[in-house]
């Protein structure tokens, strides 16, 4: 099992046979191995998922083969090492084992997507027992990043690692006494991610698709809402090529979520934004609404796995035909969104946009009360007055209300959690975050309640799509036990609504709320 | 964490053979691997190259005078551990004897090690002794590797009788073949016959050959020397088999 290893920036002057007659001259036996040439190429999600978790995961291709490894950034330690030919594109398609089992939480359906390339050579020394057992690995490790311009290789030095071996304590004493307090080598950390990326002129957790924009205490509504709006669009312009290249559906959800910020607050700063913010707010619904149908697709062929394995081993494989229905439809409305996304209509707003945001007349949004109005006072009004809408819109439900009573609740919860989210940064952060976590249930029980009802209405006319023959007759009696179970399923979320308002609904929440929020 | 003995009451079946080698499968894959090599004539760790201590480690094990962390090595391969046998194995018998919960030393020595390893492989003394237990006691699958000899099987029946008497039935016991010999009428008939009033028989075996023999010359599983070999194959096919029934269990 891989340990701790030990790097050290190499020695100036010192090659390979100066190190072994070093080693030699210490009375260690060496076996010097054959000059290995890696490249190296390092994996995340596009909101760096696993970097996020502490992990790096990076691929190393080389004459001995190919290796996944994952690592532990605060310690450098191999979690695991396995042979494979590729990196697959998604965790899911990663062979059973601990690997899957580490990625698949974190990536979900996000998928792997190179960030960074090193060339690496490599010469090991290996010290050997009497048994001829490795005790300890001295590699001599040279780096490059390979630029994506023909492939220029910017160089990262040299490195000198130590790899222990297990119960082999002596050796690696022995080693580290040489270099550190003989040799006095500075010690190095990590797999040299941060080194390759800063030589790209990135830096990890670059995206995340959580809002963080800062800002700063005093700051006016006005230019709150334009630093946020900014960010947003950057957010959108972000996620456009992993849409248009469809890597994974996580994309096109992040282009939607900012757009629906976008438009959220818009529609609820308007009174501190420029006049020409209004036609800004229909643009953005447009995008909204051409992006819409491959997204509910999307929402239901992620969840239609688990749906279909409740049918038992044999439920995904007869429901296959449908899927097949789901994919084509999916492709069909995926010309429309690249449609929308090539437009000279989509282009020209960003542009303008920008324009607006980063360039255009600073007055513009200082222009009204409202703007100038503190963000703190501004942004406390607008979440004291949603979080009532909120109330007023989920206090009567009942188990008979209709479900576009639950759908008016959603949107305005969507709306509120978006407020709470832009102007989080105003707030003290542990009450934001125990503001958010019994809403963030209520979102997720209203939200779970509203695709099985799009499911449960959308699954009818796939249906219609199937053609004859044994398998579409399979797939027509699973449909029917997988509606079934789905519409279980619907009136067991519904059921389960009122105790995840209740915990809302609170008094200690609408306290916390008042006090931060409230006018009085 | 899955325990995994190699076990036969009989000795020269393979079963050291068959735990270098299905560990050193394992730990190909990724899986976190721990040998533990039980047997103080220290075969297994005469194959991974590590020597055998000839301490009083069976006594400061059984007596928690140690932890069993403390004496585990790195073998030459990733994820692949080895707890390297102590010639003062022979005597664990009269160690255990002396404990409370003499049956569940191993087991004991084992848990804190849980979170590490994904797979620990037992590579057991023949016999059936009060270590025989513990190993029963710990382990999640018994592995019995048979020679498809009349002899061989009259043990796998004692084995299976003894379980019964003492009311051991936490674990499942998976029998295959080792040292199949394809031109002998009497392997041939056993191999084909066991299985049908014995299902739990693994249908993948492991052929005579040299190969395997030249494991002890070369001091490293088959798959590492002879990758390609027939042996190497049919071990690999033996690990996917035994994987895929410890999902079931």
């Amino acid at each position: 099992m891989s340990l701790n290893s030990y790097q050290y920036i190499m020695p100036r002057g010192v090659n390979a046979e100066g190190l072994a007659e070093i080693l030699h001259g210490h009375g260690l036996r060496l076996e010097l191995q054959p000059s290995v040439a890696t490249e190296r190429e390092f994996y995340d999600t596009f909101d760096w998922r696993l970097y996020a978790a502490g992990l790096v995961f990076f691929i190393d291709r080389s004459r001995d083969g190919t290796r996944l490894h994952l690592r532990a950034l605060a310690d450098g330690l191999d979690i695991v090492s396995v042979a494979a030919k590729e990196v697959p594109g998604f965790a899911h398609e990663l062979p059973a084992g601990v690997l899957r089992d580490r990625l698949l939480p974190l990536a979900e359906s996000r998928r792997l997507l190179g960030i960074a390339s090193l060339k690496c050579s490599s010469r090991c020394f290996k010290v050997l027992d009497e048994e001829n057992k490795t005790v300890a690995r001295v590699l001599i490790e040279r780096h490059g990043v390979v630029t994506g311009e023909g492939a220029r290789r910017l160089g990262l030095g040299e490195r000198l690692v130590v790899a222990p071996v297990r119960g082999y304590s002596e050796p690696l004493q022995q080693l580290r006494a040489l270099f550190e307090h003989e040799l006095g080598l500075v010690r190095l950390n990590g797999a040299a991610l941060e080194e390759a990326l800063a030589a790209l002129g990135r830096h990890p957790l670059d995206y995340s698709s959580k809002l963080r924009v800062p800002l700063p205490a005093g700051v006016t509504a006005g230019e709150a809402a334009r630093r946020l709006l900014a960010a947003l669009l950057n957010a959108v312009e972000s996620n456009e090529d992993g849409v248009r290249q469809d890597l994974d559906p996580e994309f096109l959800h992040d282009l939607r979520v900012a757009v629906r910020r976008t438009r959220a607050l818009l529609g609820q700063m308007k009174e501190a934004l420029p006049r020409s913010c209004a036609h800004y707010r229909q643009e953005f619904a447009w995008i909204g609404r051409s992006t819409g149908a491959v997204r509910d697709l999307d929402v239901q062929m992620l969840a239609f796995p688990a749906h279909a394995a409740a049918l038992g081993p044999g439920g995904l494989g007869d429901l296959e035909p449908l899927r097949e229905v789901m994919r084509a439809q999916r492709s069909r409305e995926r010309c429309d969104l690249l449609e929308t996304l090539a437009a000279p209509r989509y282009r020209r707003l960003k542009k303008d946009w920008r324009a607006l945001l980063e360039n255009g007349d600073a007055a513009v949004w200082v222009a009204t009360d409202e703007a100038r109005r503190p963000a703190l006072e501004s942004a406390s009004a607008m979440i004291e007055h949603r979080y009532h809408k909120v109330f007023r819109a989920g206090v009567g439900l009942t188990p008979e209300s209709a479900d576009t009573d639950m759908h008016r609740l959603r949107m305005q919860c969507k709306k509120l959690r978006y407020l709470l989210e832009f102007f989080a940064p105003l707030f003290p952060r542990d009450d934001i975050k125990s503001l958010v976590r019994p809403l963030k249930a209520l979102q997720d029980n209203l939200g779970e309640f509203q695709d099985l009802g799009v499911l449960l209405e959308a699954l009818p006319g796939y249906a219609e799509r199937l053609n004859g023959g044994e398998r579409a007759n399979r797939a027509r009696v699973a449909l029917g036990l997988l509606m079934e179970r789905l519409r279980l399923r619907k009136e067991l979320v519904r059921a389960e609504f009122a105790a995840v308002w209740a915990r809302f609904a609170h008094q200690q929440h609408q306290n916390r709320f008042n006090r931060l929020f409230g006018s009085d | 964490m899955k325990v995994i003995a190699c076990y036969n009451i009989k000795g020269g079946v393979g079963k050291t053979a068959s735990t270098v080698n299905l560990s050193y499968l394992a730990a190909r894959e990724g899986f976190r691997t721990l040998v533990w090599d039980l047997d103080p004539q220290g075969a297994s760790s005469f194959y991974f190259r590590i020597r055998s201590t000839v301490g009083q480690g069976a006594a400061g094990l059984v007596r928690d005078e140690f932890e069993l962390d403390k004496v585990i090595k790195g073998t030459d391969y990733e994820n692949l551990d080895l707890v390297p046998a102590d010639f003062s194995y022979r005597n664990m018998d009269l160690f255990l004897d002396g404990e409370k919960k003499p049956k569940q030393r191993v087991e004991k020595l084992l848990k804190p090690l849980a979170e590490r390893y994904d797979y620990v492989f037992l590579d057991c003394p023949p016999g059936i002794s009060l270590l025989s237990e513990n190993v029963f006691m710990a382990a999640d699958v018994l592995l019995v590797p048979l020679i498809p000899t009349t002899l061989s099987l009259r043990t796998l029946d004692q084995l299976l009788q003894f379980c019964q008497q003492e009311g051991l039935n936490d674990f499942s016991v998976l029998p295959f073949f080792t040292m199949v010999d394809a031109r002998k009428v009497l392997h041939r008939r056993i191999v084909e016959e066991l299985p049908k009033r014995m299902p739990n028989v693994l249908t993948n075996h492991i052929p005579y050959s040299s190969e395997i023999e030249q494991m002890g010359l070369r001091r490293a599983p088959v798959n590492i020397f002879a990758g390609h070999s027939r042996p190497a194959q049919c071990y690999e096919d033996l690990w996917w088999e035994i994987k895929v029934r410890l999902e079931w269990l």
